[in-house]
């Protein structure tokens, strides 16, 4: 009886990692190929500064990957982080108190917003689609209340926090890790990371178990907006400013790099690794394309292109196999 | 096929079936089976639940093809690829389910993918109009205005509408698969009315229901179909309600009451759950019932009489529409949601295992401790040890056969997903199970396996409701059998006389009393 139910087991195993291990080695070998062309790449400074350029996206695509587990979606992702980028940089002013209570506010505003999606999604019973496509329109538009054109500040030790770098290790990356500590690991070591999983896994068997559906799907999206937060921090402390229109790009990339990353759009199944380095693929192939000298009317054409191809290639795995592994298998 | 007599050989079939089988899986569904339809003739088939009867209808309707066995019509041998290779070789078929579009006008239904067209591309309405009214003033329905849409009649008048859009395509073959179902008895009148006008037209019918009375009305031929095969047909004015009755039990008929009964007595205790009047409009009416500790009560009866509705009412899946009382332990209870009603202690294990009840792609612990982690918590953060110890418990107690417990619950066969469901409700150490149909689709062995935990749960004073469409199951394993017969209580059986046969005689019973 037990051989070929040992060998569902370590194949369930390989399946479940094979997202972030593909990530990982298309992540070696990108660096590689960037090498090429860029020397410098491989440099302390290189490296922190690819880091740089993927960590908001790491962050919004690990918030999107706690609401794809629950086969929920978040379209709200980009503007909720334009929405508080721009709030930070207008209010942040220059003492350290008033830094310190403009994050705080930024983390409460992002965990509100997510509660509204919350609220539209689970309790007004709108398909996450629609639902959060429309909130994203009232971010995007207060955020433009608040600041019509790029401009605001942030001081520049706050920006040095989180964008320098010790010896070879970026502090961004130190941020990114923090994020996951204090957030994931505790949620997924608690009943409620298990409620978002068995929910993703199968809505109806939740429903019939008794478990409080609802309220998990709230918390899952205010835990998305939780991340966005920190994204719009870090993304303020980069540009030191703020901007209307910095968010948009993160929704479909946060969907993208998660996708990339293994997490299933069916729910269910993901990890917390294959977000965060699916995010390193796709920012450094992006970043490529203006180090390649595409053309800057080329770049967002061949962005268009290669996340239709990554949620297509997420989409015909949903639909056929249960990963990359088993697409090769074919 | 020889009862006919001179009359059937001097007329031809326009339908003939030889020999046809098929089989799902390792389940022989049906086996050997002839049937021949002549014209102007109602043709009934009649059997239990899973005898086969909606089987040989999809054969016929070239919704499943035959494994073995030919179909011919007026003699020629045919093959149906598709429902609609069937249709164009004149067999039409109004499903339970009809298939018309609500928002759509009931012109636009019944000539759906052949409306008249002017210049090939622009649709004639005036024409469309003409040709639905000419074919439900065929049926005696000319009072259903066409252009109204579908969505506005009654279920009788879409049902009607759907039989004129089955005769659109001028079948030789109309087949009506439950059609009176879910009708009132003005509205079965006015169906036979047009079942006995098509007849006169010259249309083989074939006629599904579990109403004798109906088929002792309308049919000339009655085909007898159990576990597959077909036991028996009457010839016309041959019919015999006892002989009919005797076929569709088969030995059970003579056997009585069975030898290898095990169902466990029930107690004297207070009852744990009393339900006094329960109705929900179109699905049952005034159900009243105590069930006791240690008690297996059984809900009984053909399919979709509403006593499977009733065990989802108790467990909160309708959020409205429901009255009357339920008491559970002691307390009151009005379950909107299953939450409410696992919160008052009732466990439930549901018929459909692939999406109800089980998560395949969580693990066995997680699928076991999810109904109790609030237990399993330290802080906040969930003990592994305690998780560990819970489940090792269970597995052993159930005979649950995994690599590990960390292994998927998919990766499991089904008697032993089966299993975890049931560990799932025992770690929460519910007062009422609720068993919706639990064999469904189980293999023999693993259904042994889940009747032994069953009987433990009732000796052990747990409360057991069950239901199943395989009414053989209930002799082995209730005290009591309630039996539902139209969304209401027709009868209720206690200790010797829980038997097929009784539940099967409370299930036509109206149909017996009218021949007394």
């Amino acid at each position: 009886m037990k051989p070929p139910e040992a060998k569902e087991r370590r194949r369930g195993g390989v399946e479940k990692h094979a997202g972030p291990l593909s990530c990982a080695v298309g992540l070696v070998v990108l660096i590689g190929l960037y090498a090429i062309r860029q020397p410098l790449i491989l440099s302390p400074f290189g490296l922190a500064s690819l880091a740089n350029v993927s960590v908001a996206l790491a962050l919004a695509a690990v918030g999107q990957t706690l609401v794809l587990l629950t086969a929920g979606l978040d379209l709200s992702i980009g503007a909720e982080i334009t929405l508080i980028n721009c709030f930070a940089a207008t209010t942040m002013g220059s003492s350290a108190l008033s830094v310190a209570s403009v994050v705080v506010a930024s983390l409460v505003i992002g965990l509100a917003l997510g509660a509204f999606n919350g609220l539209v999604v689970a309790y007004g019973r709108i398909e996450p689609l629609i639902g959060t496509f429309c909130t994203s329109f009232i971010f995007a538009g207060s955020a433009l209340i608040i600041l019509p054109r790029p401009g605001g500040s942030v001081p520049d030790g706050f920006a040095a926090a989180l964008t320098g770098n010790w010896g070879p290790l970026p502090f961004s990356l130190v941020l990114l890790a923090a994020a996951v500590l204090l957030v994931w690991v505790p949620v997924f070591g608690s009943r409620l990371g298990r409620y978002i999983t068995a929910i993703g896994d199968d809505p109806e068997s939740a429903r019939i178990s008794g478990l409080p559906v609802r309220r998990v799907a709230l918390a899952s999206y205010m835990l998305a907006g939780l991340f966005s937060a920190i994204a719009a921090l870090f993304l303020a402390a980069e540009t030191t400013s703020g901007d209307p229109s910095i968010g948009g790009i993160y929704t479909l990339n946060s969907l993208a790099a998660a996708v990339l990353g293994g997490v299933s759009l069916m729910g269910g199944r993901g990890t917390v690794m294959g977000p965060i380095l699916g995010s390193f693929v796709l920012s450094i192939i992006l970043n490529a394309l203006g180090v390649f000298n595409v053309s800057a009317f080329w770049q967002d054409f061949i962005e268009g292109l290669i996340l239709m191809l990554v949620l297509g290639l997420g989409g015909f795995r949903v639909l056929r196999a249960a990963s990359w592994l088993a697409v090769l298998r074919q | 096929m020889g009862e006919g007599g001179a009359e059937a050989a001097a007329k031809r079939p326009v339908l003939a079936a030889s020999g046809l089988g098929k089989r799902f899986g390792g389940v022989v569904a049906l086996q050997g089976v002839d049937l021949a339809l002549y014209p102007g003739e109602v043709h009934a088939l009649l059997g239990a639940n899973g005898a086969g009867k909606s089987t040989l209808v999809k054969l016929l309707a070239g919704i499943e093809q035959p494994d073995g066995g030919e179909i011919r019509i007026r003699g020629e041998p045919v093959r149906f690829a598709t429902p609609h290779a069937a249709l164009v070789a004149g067999i039409a078929t109004v499903h339970q389910e009809l298939s018309l579009f609500p928002s759509l006008g009931v012109a636009a239904n019944i000539l759906i993918t052949q409306e008249p067209r002017r210049g090939r591309v622009w649709i004639d309405g005036r024409a469309l109009r003409r040709r639905a009214r000419a074919l439900l003033e065929g049926l005696g329905a000319g009072d259903i205005d066409p252009e109204v849409p579908v969505s506005e009649l009654s279920l009788a008048q879409s049902q009607l509408v759907e039989i004129a859009k089955a005769l659109s395509s001028q079948p030789g073959v109309l087949i009506l698969d439950e059609p009176t179902s879910a009708l009132s008895v003005a509205e079965v009148e006015r169906l036979m009315a047009v079942i006995e006008r098509l007849r006169t037209q010259g249309t083989a019918i074939v006629f599904i229901s579990h109403r004798l009375g109906e088929i002792e009305r309308i049919a000339d031929r009655v085909s007898i179909l159990r576990s597959g095969e077909k036991v028996g047909d009457f010839a016309p004015g041959d019919f015999s309600r006892e002989r009919a009755l005797a076929l569709m039990l088969g030995e059970s008929w003579q056997e009585g009451a069975r030898a290898e009964r095990a169902a466990p007595a029930a107690t004297a205790a207070a009852p744990v759950l009393a339900v006094q009047g329960l109705t929900l409009a179109r699905h049952f009416a005034e159900v009243s019932f105590k069930l006791r500790p240690g008690e297996v009560l059984g809900l009984g009866g053909l399919e979709g009489q509403g006593h499977k509705e009733v065990l989802l009412a108790l467990f909160g899946v309708f959020r409205r529409g429901l009255d009357g009382q339920i008491e559970l332990g002691g307390a009151r209870l009005r379950p909107r949601r299953p939450r409410q009603a696992i919160r008052a202690g009732m466990a439930f294990i549901p018929d459909d295992r692939k999406s109800l009840g089980g998560f395949l792609g969580l693990s066995v612990s997680e699928n076991i401790a999810i109904t109790v982690l609030e237990g399993l918590c330290r802080f906040f953060l969930l003990s592994g040890a305690r998780e560990a110890s819970l489940v090792g418990g269970l597995v052993r107690r159930l005979g649950i056969v995994a690599a590990s417990s960390r292994v998927a619950l998919g990766s499991l066969s089904g008697g032993n997903q089966q299993k975890v469901v049931v560990a799932k409700w025992l770690a929460r150490r519910a007062a009422v199970y609720v068993f919706c149909d639990p064999t469904r689709g189980v293999d023999a062995g693993a259904r042994a396996g889940l009747f032994g935990i069953i009987r433990e749960l009732a000796a052990a004073g747990s409360a057991v409701l069950f239901y199943s469409t395989d009414i053989s199951e209930f002799p082995l394993l209730c005290s009591r059998v309630l039996v539902f017969r139209e969304g209401r209580i027709s009868g209720a059986l206690e200790g010797k006389e829980v038997s097929e046969q009784n539940i099967l005689d409370l299930s036509f019973r109206e149909a017996t009393r009218e021949a007394a």
